[in-house]
Parts: C-alpha cells; structure tokens; sequence
C-alpha cells in the first residue's frame, strides 16, 4: 500500500497501537484529574491517588499489548478465544501506519515489557514526595514510556528521530522534577544539554542518509544499499559521505545509551534525577534506544556493518566494537571509584552498554544477525529488572535518610534480611554470577559473538569477549561493595524504615526475573528469538511499494539509466524496469549528493576523528565537475552508488537547465498521481 | 534409589536444608544446627549409598564413564516428552549416571555421573561436611545465615564433582565463591574482608580463565571434519573422548586450552604463583570454614586438573608437562620453606597445603608415557591419593588449631608449649594426624608421597629428588611445631580440658582414616579408585600419542 | 526555479552552520547561547533536508515531500526542545543566580 495512496487510513492499525494510544490519552486524564479534582488535597495523598490512577491506565495498556500478543501471534494458542470473527485481527502486519511503524511480534514484545517495566516505576515513583506537580510527573512518564514503544516500533527514520525526541524530552524534565535539590535540575539540564547536542548530530547524519538515498525508511535504505549480487555486507570503503552519516548517527546513539566517550550526561543525570526517574532513564530510554540502535544498523544500515566481513574494515562493527570495548572497560574502571549508589550504578550501566554493544557488533558482523540480535534483546530485559531493582534501592535511602551513598546500606542485611537478600540475588545478577538470569544474558550474548563460522574477525571477536568476561571480575568488586555494606557493616545512625510495597515490589520482581530465568532461560531465550526475527526483516509482506522504491533506487546506482528526459515520458510505475533495461548510457539519474565532495564538507567539523576521508574529499571538492565523477566512481567500489555527479549531469544542468527542471517537477508530480490512481 | 533421584539429591538435599534454615525462627538456635546437621549426614548417607552401588560386585556403574554415556544418551527429539528421554541400563540396576536437556539451544544438558575419582571426593565432601558442621557448632554470631550458607556451600561442591556438563560445572563452581565469600567475611578474624575479597577476586580471574577455555573448546572448529564431532557440546566425556582419540582439537588449541585450565585451577589448588590467598583466607577463615577449605574447596582445583586440564587437553598438557612440574616441585619446597618459617599455627598449616598440594600437581605432571602410561598412572593415582589424604589430615589439622585457639585464644606457636601433658587426648590425636599429614609411612600420607615420587622418579631424576628431600623439610616444620606446641612444660595453660565428646566424634573418623588410608590403601581406595585413574591415564596417554602418530591428523593449527 | 545554485553550495552551508553550532556549544558557556547554538545545528539539518529534497528525485511510491515534512517536523520539535530547555535554564537560574554552565557544579566525579 502505497502511503500515498489517497491516504487512506487503515483503522486495524489504530487497535495495533492500541498501548500507546492507551498510556498517551491516559496522561491527558491524569493531568485533566489532577487539575480538576485533586488540587485542594495535601501532597502525599494526591501522589497516592494519582499514582494509583496512573497504574490504572498502564493495567489497560497492558492488557492491550497482552491481548495483541495472544490474539495477533496465537501465543499459548489463546487466538481463538479472544478474536471473534468480525474483528479479523489476527493478521499479523508487518508495518503500520504506510511503513513507519512496524507492527510484528517484536514491536508487541517490547511493548510488553516496557509497560512491565514502566507499572514497577511507577509504583516506585509513589514510594515517597519528591515534588508536588504529580499530575505533570506521572503525564510526562506515560508520554516518555509511549515515545520508547513507539521508538521501538519505529521502521521509518523521521518516526524514529521523531520517538526518540518525545522519549527524552519528557525525561529531560522528569529528571529535574526533585524540586527542593539543586543537583535535580542541574542533572536535569546536563542530560538536556548533552541529550539535544545528540540529537542534532544524530538529525545531522539522518540528512546525509537521506541525501544518499532519497528516503528514510530503514528497508528501503537497506536495499538500496545493497548491492544486487555479492557479499552484502559492503562495508564503506572510500565512502566519505556514508561514513560521516554513520558516524554522525552513531555519535547520537552512543549518547542516547551512554557509551563511551559519549556517557559524560549519564552520571550526571543519574545521580540527579529522583531515583525513580533515574530508574526509567536507566531501564526503558536504554532498552528503547539499543532496540533503535538495533534496527538502524542492523537493518537499515546492515550494508555498511564491514567489508570482507572482518573486524577491523571499514564499516560500523569495528566502530561499534571498540565503543563496546572502551565502555566496558571504561565504565567498570570508574564505577571503582565511586562511593554514591546512584552514580556507581550509573557507571554500571555503561558498561553494561558496553556489553551490549559487544552483542550489538557481533549481530553486525555475523551471518547469524537475528540469533545475535536476540540474545542482546534477552540481555536487554534482564538489565531492564534487575536495574529496577536495583535503584529501587537507591530510592529506599533518598526516601530514609535523604542521601545515597552506599555507605548508607549499612546493616541493611541485618534489619531487613529478606530484602537484603534480594538485593544480594539483584547484584550477583549484575556481576553476572551463576545460576542468575545476568550470567546467563552474558554467556548468551558472549556464545552469540563467538558462535560465527566466519574465521576472520572471529579472534577479534575473542578478545572482546574475553574483555567483558574480565570487566564482569572488576565489577564484582564495586558489586560486592554493596553487599559488605550490607551484611558486613553494623548500622550507624539513623535507619531506614521498613521498606514498603513501593520500594520492595521493583527489588522482588528483579529477584524473580533474575531467578527465574538464570535457571530456567529457555521460554525467554526462545521468545526472544523469535521476535528478533521480525525486528531485523520487516520485509515478510512488506508493503510493495517500498521494495518497487528500493530497485528503483538500486537501478539508478547501476551505470545505466536512460537520460534523464527520458525518464519524464515514464509512468513511475515503469521506472524500475527502465532501471534493468538499459545498460547502454553512461548517464545516471540525477545525484542526491555529489558523494566525496559532500563528505569533505562534513568532514571538516568532525576534524581528526575524518582526518583521512576529509583529506581525500578535499581533493575531490577541488576537483570539481568533471573530476569529481572520477574520483568518486574510484574510491567508491561497491558502496558509493547513487551519488555519482556524473559528467552528462553537469553538462545538462549548463545546457538545458529548463527543460530538465521542469520535467523532473512534472515527475514528482506525477508519481503521486500515478499511485494515487493505481488502487 | 535411580540415579536421577540420587544424584540430584546429593546436591539438592543441603540446598534445600539451606533454605529450610532461613525459615527456622532466629531464637530457634539448636533446631537450626539439628537440622543443618541433618542435612549433611543424610547427604553423607546418600554418598555412602553411592558407593555401595559403584562397589557392588557386578554394578554396571563401575564401568567407564565412556561405556555408561554411551548406554545414557540424550534423545535430541524426545526433549519435550520426558516419558522415555534416555535408556536406564536395566530397571533395577544403576549406574549412577543422568542425563537430561537443560538448555537444548546451547546442548547445554543436566548431565550427572561418578566414576571412581569423583567418588573418592564426592565421599570425602560429604564426611568433611558432617564433620565442619558439628565443629560449626560453637557458633554463635548470625547463626541462620550461617548454617545456610555453609550448607549452600556444601551443595555446590557436591554439584562441581558430580557434574559432567561443563556449563553445570562452571554454575556450581561460581556459586561456591559467594558463600565462601560471606563465611569468612562474616565470621572471620580480624582481617576477614580483606582475606574475603582477595579470595572472592582470585578466584573470580580463575574462573574467568576457565570460562574462556570453555568457551573455546565449545565453538573450535576443527579443520579435521572425519570425526563426526563439530563442537558445540559441554559434555566432558564426549569431549574427553574427541581428545584422546581423534585429532580434532588441534596442537595450538590444546596449548591454549591447557594453559587456561591450569592457570584457573591453580588458583583454586592453590600452586605457587597463585597462592597468596590461601594463607589469607585460611587465617582469617573460623575453623570449620578452615576445614572445608583445605578438605574440600582445594580440591576442587585439583579435581578441575585430573578431570578437565589434562583429559580436554592431553597435548597441550604434554608439551607444558615440565614447566607444570617444575611448578609443584617448587611448590612443595616453596610451601614447607615457608611453613617453616611461621609462628601462626593456622598460617602454618595453610602453608602445608600449599605444599602437599604441590605434590597433586607434581603427579599429574609427571607424564611418562612409556610402556602404556604405567608409570603416570602411579604418579596421577599419587595424586589422588594426595587430595584425598590431604583432605583427611589437613582438615583434622585445621580442626585440632581451631581447639587450641578456643581454648587457649592464640595461635602464635612460641606461645603455646606442653599441652601433651595437659590435654593428652589431644596431643595423641593431634601428634597422629600431624604425622600422618608429614608421611610417615603407615599412614596416609605416605603413600600418596610414594606414588609420587615414584613416578616423578621415571621421569626426571633431580625433580624426583628435590621433591624426596622435601620429605625433609616437612618432618622439620611438623616436627618443630609439635615440640613448639606439645612439648615441655608449661603453667600458663594448665587446667585447659581436655577433647569434648563432640569433639571427640570430629577426631575418631580422622583417625581411623589416617591410619586405615595408611596401612590398606588397596581396599580402602585403590582397589575402586584406580581403574578410573587408569582410563583417565590411558586416555590422556592416548590423547597425546596423537601428536606424534597422528601428525597428518593434526592439519597446521588455526586460531578459534 | 531552476538548479542555478547547486545542490553543493547548499550542503557547504548547511556543514558550515553545523559546524558554528557544535563549536558553538562546546565554546560558549552561557547556557541560552548554547541553547541558539543547538538550534543552529538543528537548522543546518533542516537545510540539508530541503536541499536533497529539492535536488533529489523521489521514488516511485515514496511521499513526494518526505524532505519537507522532516524539516517541518523537525521545527516542532525544535520548538519544543528550546521550551524545554529555557524551562530548565530558568530552573537552574533560580538556583544559582547564573546562566552560567560552568556554575553548575554540584555534580561531578
């Protein structure tokens, strides 16, 4: 279906994204609640109504995504008992929406954990009064929480920039809602600051790739990419423009999950932001951003993962590779030397990033990317509870004793054995100690970068692996610092109180996922399997169109291609066998982007990180015209394809510049039409 | 009993014992202790019946753990229906072997057995359990939590010797560091945290290597593809078998693989390089963990050796066979060197460990393949003879020193003198269990000593020889520490009593066991024990004639 | 009406204000002038945007103004963000009596 086909709106796709819609108009009835019937009341009892409210609303988004999965994927052959016949939703569609947002198991698997995640936080969030705007607290959280699902569900790249903006905008301003703490909105405003910068960079490198390939929908951009026979992991060798995109892109995402050098805001932030606001940012804007990390590289991106499928070439796994290995280490190293909970955790969980984003490269560089792809995903979930948890702890203290310094836990253990223990099982999960769900998520992920038949890279491979596995033994010993606080330090000082349902349900429901499947990991392992599939090929039945596009746009990349007036005689419709037909002219439809020349442009404000591709642009910058088609057509083997500002194309442009004008707008208006008219 | 009811109980009963604690109300101390001791003497029962079931004349369990995998294989396609997954050799026989999927996605596979090695320490777990918990029983700080972790400690080093699947192996091997960790760090001395987290981050780093060994021995690729085998697996015995009789893991890969086993299991035995934990943990340790340390958890490492370094890794362990017994020569001499020089009785004690456990790696290192490996398979039978006298004497030792500093609060051995006359019960058990560790001959050490060097002797002289005259420096730091302790006279401790009848009830077993290891090695153990040894001998002789004969076998070595 | 400029120049421009607003928020220090320096860089995309649309050729089937409608979109969100973010500095003001980042200091390590 064609999106611009008259624009007609498939209502099944509105019951797809019932959750979002749910928790999205739920926030406007908690505002509206709060304004309108529980201003007079005293701060605690509002937060307790409204928080309850709030719950209320996320029970209903639950429903829906559970009765998506079971009706939608026949999970536990539940289908026929809640789809009757009339409603017909038990077709599974790949992309909603005119393909820009998918619809599969995936995207309903996340959203079931996400709100999973976002019930234990906010009931977490009513453990104690940080602020008195509870109405706009908890809105903002359900709006955050509805950019993650949509962000995760996001197949298109302005629905995706578009996610992840409404995701951290309402953060930014959760984070500073601590009203009587300084450091809240200063925390508050490093992550805006930081965060926005991101996004631009990110906005940035998304132009590029829209530049290089005339659309932004992740499929489409993958098959244009790819090259019709051959290796199709192309890498990006020579393509200075391709590589300023990704690394732009991937300069954004690595703020977004704080990896290093790019973790400076998550401290900061972390430590700041009350802790159940801290916990989400930890746990869904990470579990959010890894899932779109994910899909633009795995998938939209997957023709530039490497070349010659090692490590080491050009292409985005040995980026990614050593982001991972800087993390890890990185992360581990200072989270040493911290003596606040919070911000050890935040510590922590970049170089939890870091293993992930080993995961993540060897998603990019296998053979096996939906295997990889999924035992990140488990990783994912699991770091999600367990962190939970864990900070529920850190709010604990922020509720008792106004601080939270590790040192505060002292004789915890003693006071409260049962929690403590849960919170012992939480931080052996993190460490990664057997028989708990974290090891089992690091040996998954780690068996999944090595499990590759491919020999080169695959020692790279080793070595990363055999980091991580060191990095878990350092991070035992921050790990354990909470335990010896625990067990082994007598209480000094004021004690906590008794820990109460809000604060005990996050850490017990860590305990049980991280119990539960340590020991039992097959139901998870499988599930997430299986939903990794979807998330990396949303091609299954995918919309016609977008495959049409995507030859069309591998046709003009090919040598060949009649002159562009020829092209204005042809119905849109015909173009791709146009594209095949004709591989006598020298000419090529004309560029998007005069490939080396725009790198070099690029390149020069990331300095000396380009310094090598931004040297060979300038070249071509000089070059100019003629030049220019030479230079890119030799450093742009298989990758560089559409961009090649050919010499028939300037000639055009001097000559007959009208004419050409005025039939390429005649085309734009006519593909439209054409469609339009097509169903 | 089947096996699977048995086997899962020898490690499934003190587990559930230590969650059974947690729900004893705190007041409730003699109930928690009754019934943590309990727990361990019906798992040391369950063992005694293991053993009447390997021993039995005609029990299919004696046979080869090669033989009885064979009989229990894994169906891949039965996973989900568990009516018939795997063939039991007969309704009423055992053999003391299950099988079952765990993880299918990773051929991950709950996979129990014992042969004669692991039974010898699966017996020796479960006494030295009963034992360090009526020695527990003075404890009197944290009482549940400590009961519950000492019986989550004793079922994980139930589940590393009985387990045969590599990934069960590492999950019971990493999940006895935490308990360990708390035992001390609670309920230690003075430096208790500093020896726990030493402890804790030594022993993480070896396992760490043990990991990445693993690791790699389940993703090798050979490019030998005739054997039918690609990898993938954690079964120890199929593995073992792929090693010793085709020439799938290649030179390079067993070179590395060897190295990272024996690095992590040395950290465990503890070897020299790798030692200083021991002294540590041992001196701060409260006495009944000191006991299970030195009984049990050292011999972990070297079970680790015997079981997974040398059979995974025959070729490997061959080239590295010298520098590795250099390594135990020097250990021995290094470990009574230094035990000579101390005045803590417990670091003395802990640094005897180190020594004799130089001894496990010096038989095993020994390898003299000529005429059918007969001469190394003295040499591995020495070692196991070693781990387990060891086990009997230095936890006897840790014992009678954790008597001594209760009665006589201090350890410093210029300090204590005469206590034979005043405690003669406890100098006559204390002077047989000191002599029995030393080797004299008649008890238990001796023998393993003899093996020992014996083997050592057919294979490089001057080590046999510096390993003999360490025997000389053992007798002189024992000795010493006897007349130290025992001898003279001395007003400061008299009226001090005497051995409690609980007391006592620790001592006897220890006794008989010293002398009964000493004068029937052959009923006692050998006569059960050895032709495991010798099929773990002949495999690992096997495994690494492949490099020579098979040398078209074993194609140029790739990286994993 | 025609490609009189081309498309490069646009792209030099846009690279050049990209550049002025990432040098913008690592020099200055005045939380609002970093504030208009991230819009500059949010506005160098925008450009890029239109200018590939411009030039570009759309796809068959694909949206005839994807290149518009990212700007457009992009302007909101733009919006919003500096809304955001003068809220957050005004907070911080309020706080330290100073616009500032380098005041801001209670959190480090």
């Amino acid at each position: 279906m064609p999106p611009t086909a008259a624009f007609t709106i498939n209502f099944r796709d509105f019951y797809v994204l019932a959750p979002e819609i749910v928790l999205a108009l739920w926030g406007l009835v908690v505002l509206l609640y709060d304004v309108g019937w529980l201003r007079k009341l005293p701060n605690a009892s509002r937060q307790q109504k409204l928080g309850w409210i709030t719950l209320l609303g996320v029970f209903g988004a639950l429903i829906a995504a559970i009765h998506a999965l079971m009706v939608r994927f026949n999970l536990y052959g539940m289908q026929e008992l809640f789809n009757p016949a009339w409603m017909d939703f038990d077709r599974p569609e790949p992309v909603i929406f005119w393909g820009t947002l998918a619809g599969d198991l995936f995207t309903e698997t996340i959203n079931l954990f996400l709100i999973l995640m976002l019930l234990v936080a906010i009931r977490l969030s009513m453990a104690w009064s940080f602020t008195d705007s509870w109405g706009e607290y908890f809105a903002l959280i359900l709006w955050s929480t509805v950019g993650m699902m949509l962000l995760a569900a996001a197949e298109e790249l302005l629905t995706l920039f578009l996610t992840l903006e409404t995701m951290t905008i309402c953060l930014y301003l959760c984070t500073s809602f601590e009203k009587n703490k300084r450091r809240s909105a200063e925390g508050g405003l490093k992550y805006f600051v930081y965060g926005s910068v991101s996004s631009a960079l990110f906005l940035f490198g998304l132009s590029l790739l829209y530049g290089l390939t005339g659309t932004t929908e992740l499929y489409a951009i993958k098959m244009v990419f790819t090259p019709e026979t051959g290796d199709s992991h192309i890498g990006l060798a020579g393509n200075v423009s391709g590589m300023t995109a990704l690394l732009l892109m991937l300069v954004g995402f690595g703020f977004k999950v704080a990896a290093v050098p790019f973790h400076q805001w998550a401290p900061d932030a972390y430590e700041g932001a009350p802790a159940p606001v801290t916990a989400w940012i930890a746990t869904g804007s990470k579990v959010a951003s890894f899932v779109a990390l994910m899909k633009v590289l795995l998938l939209g991106l997957a023709p530039w993962s490497n070349h010659m499928r090692d490590v080491a070439t050009p292409g985005w796994v040995g980026v990614v590779a050593a982001l991972a290995a800087a993390s890890m280490t990185f992360g581990n190293l200072a989270a040493l030397a911290q003596r606040n909970l919070k911000r050890m955790l935040a510590y922590s969980s970049i170089a939890h990033a870091g293993y992930m984003l080993v995961g993540v490269a060897a998603a990019g560089y296998s053979s096996r990317h939906s295997e990889s792809a999924g035992s990140v995903l488990y990783y994912l979930i699991i770091y999600g509870f367990t962190n939970l948890g864990a900070f529920a702890v850190a709010a604990w203290l922020a509720r008792d004793k106004d601080s939270d310094d590790i040192s505060d836990l002292n004789g915890l253990g003693f006071q409260y054995p049962g929690l403590a223990v849960c919170i012992l099982l939480l931080m052996l999960s993190l460490i990664g100690m057997p028989p708990l769900a974290g090891f089992f998520g690091k040996l998954y992920m780690f068996m999944e970068a090595l499990n590759e038949k491919n020999p080169e890279g695959r020692l790279t491979m080793l070595w990363l692996v055999g980091l991580g596995l060191l990095n878990s033994v350092v991070s035992a010993f921050y790990y354990v610092r909470v335990l010896k606080a625990m067990f082994l330090r007598p209480a000094e000082g004021t004690v906590v109180a008794p820990a109460g349902p809000a604060i005990a349900l996050p850490i017990v429901v860590g305990t049980v996922v991280a119990l539960g499947f340590g020991i039992y990991p097959a139901p998870l392992v499988d599930l997430m399997k299986s939903a990794a599939v979807p998330m990396l090929d949303v091609s299954g039945e995918l919309i016609g169109s977008s495959l049409e596009r995507a030859m069309w746009n591998r046709a003009r990349r090919a040598p060949t291609g009649p002159p562009t007036d020829v092209k204005l005689e042809l119905p849109a419709s015909v173009a791709p066998q146009a594209g095949s037909t004709a591989p006598q002219a020298e000419s090529t439809p004309p560029p998007l982007l005069p490939g080396t020349g725009k790198g070099q442009g690029a390149a020069s404000k990331k300095g000396g990180g380009m310094g090598k591709g931004a040297g060979k642009g300038a070249g071509a910058l000089k070059k100019k015209g003629q030049g220019k088609g030479q230079d890119a057509s030799k450093d742009a083997p298989p990758s560089d394809q559409p961009k090649t500002d050919s010499p028939t194309k300037d000639a055009e442009k001097t000559e007959a510049p009208k004419k050409n004008e005025s039939g390429s707008d005649d085309l734009k208006k006519a593909a439209p039409k054409a469609d339009a008219a097509k169903p | 009993m089947s096996d699977l009811v048995l086997l899962t109980l020898l490690w499934l009963i003190p587990l559930i014992g230590s969650v059974a604690v947690l729900f004893i109300p705190k007041s409730m101390e003699l109930a928690i202790k009754g019934v943590s001791l309990a727990a361990t003497i019906v798992t040391f029962a369950l063992t005694l019946v293991a053993f009447a079931e390997y021993v039995a004349p005609n029990s299919s369990a004696s046979a080869s753990l090669e033989a009885r995998a064979k009989v229990n294989q894994v169906k891949a396609d039965s996973v989900e229906g568990d009516a018939d997954v795997h063939e039991e050799p007969g309704a009423a026989q055992s053999d003391l072997m299950v099988r079952r999927p765990w993880i299918p996605y990773f051929n991950i596979q709950y996979y129990l057995g014992m042969d004669g090695i692991s039974l010898s320490l699966v017996l020796l777990t479960g006494l030295v359990s009963v034992l360090a918990c009526l020695a527990s029983w003075g404890i009197d700080k944290q009482v549940k939590g400590y009961f519950s972790l000492f019986l989550l400690l004793t079922a994980s080093m139930m589940g590393v010797f009985l387990s045969l699947d590599l990934f069960v192996f590492y999950v019971f091997f990493e999940v006895m560091l935490l308990p360990m960790y708390f035992l001390i760090a609670v309920w230690g001395g003075p430096r208790r945290e500093y020896a726990a987290i030493k402890f804790l981050l030594y022993t993480l780093f070896g396992s760490v290597f043990i990991l990445v060994a693993v690791l790699i021995l389940y993703f090798f690729e050979s490019p030998l593809t005739t054997t039918g085998f690609s990898g993938h697996s954690f079964d120890i015995v199929e593995m073992t078998r792929i090693a010793s009789t085709t020439g799938y893991y290649t030179h390079n890969i067993q070179q590395l693989v060897f190295i990272l086993f024996f690095i992590g299991f040395c950290i465990k035995l503890p070897s020299f390089p790798f030692h200083t934990w021991l002294p540590d943990a041992h001196v701060e340790a409260p006495t009944p963990i000191s006991m299970i340390l030195a009984g049990v958890l050292l011999k972990i490492g070297g079970y680790g050796l015997i079981r997974l370094a040398w059979p995974l890794a025959p070729l490997g362990a061959q080239d590295w066979a010298f520098p590795v017994a250099v390594v135990g020569v020097f250990s021995i001499l290094y470990g009574a060197l230094v035990a000579m020089a101390q005045t803590d009785f417990k670091k003395l004690v802990a640094y005897s460990s180190v020594s004799h456990m130089g001894y496990v790696t010096l038989g095993m290192a020994v390898m003299n393949l000529a005429g059918a490996g007969k001469y190394y398979a003295y040499g591995v039978n020495g070692a196991m003879y070693m781990m387990i006298a060891h086990g009997i004497t230095s936890t006897g030792m840790f014992f009678l020193v954790g008597v001594i500093y209760e009665r006589a609060h201090t350890r410093d051995l210029n300090k204590l003198g005469g206590l034979l006359n005043i405690m003669p019960i406890y100098g006559a058990v204390s002077i047989l269990i000191f002599f029995g560790s030393m080797g004299l001959p008649g008890l238990c050490g001796f023998i393993a000593e003899v093996f020992v060097v014996l083997a050592a002797f057919n294979y490089n002289r001057p080590l046999a020889i510096l390993s003999a005259a360490a025997v000389i420096l053992t007798a002189g730091y024992i000795l010493w520490t006897l007349q130290r302790v025992f001898l003279g006279k001395s007003e400061q401790y008299k009226g001090l009593p005497d051995l409690t009848v609980r007391e006592k009830v620790i001592a006897v077993p220890l006794v008989v066991l010293t002398v009964a290891l000493g004068v029937l090695p052959q009923p006692m153990l050998l006569s059960w024990m050895s032709p495991s040894v010798q099929q773990t001998v002949n495999a690992v002789a096997r495994g690494a004639s492949q490099g020579q004969t098979g040398a078209g076998n074993t194609v140029a070595s790739s990286q994993p | 009406m025609s490609h009189d400029i081309p498309l490069n120049w646009f792209l030099y421009f846009a690279a050049a204000s990209f550049s002025i607003g990432l040098i913008g928020v690592l020099v200055r220090r005045n939380a609002i002038a970093v504030l208009m320096a991230i819009e500059i860089m949010l506005n160098a995309a925008n450009i890029n945007f239109v200018a590939f649309w411009r030039y570009g050729e759309t796809p068959p089937g694909a949206s005839p103004l994807s290149g518009v409608m990212v700007a457009v979109f992009v302007i909101t969100v733009a919006a919003a963000e500096v809304a955001v973010g003068i809220g957050l500095i005004l907070l911080c003001y309020r706080r330290w009596h100073a616009a500032d980042v380098d005041r801001y200091d209670s959190l480090s390590g």
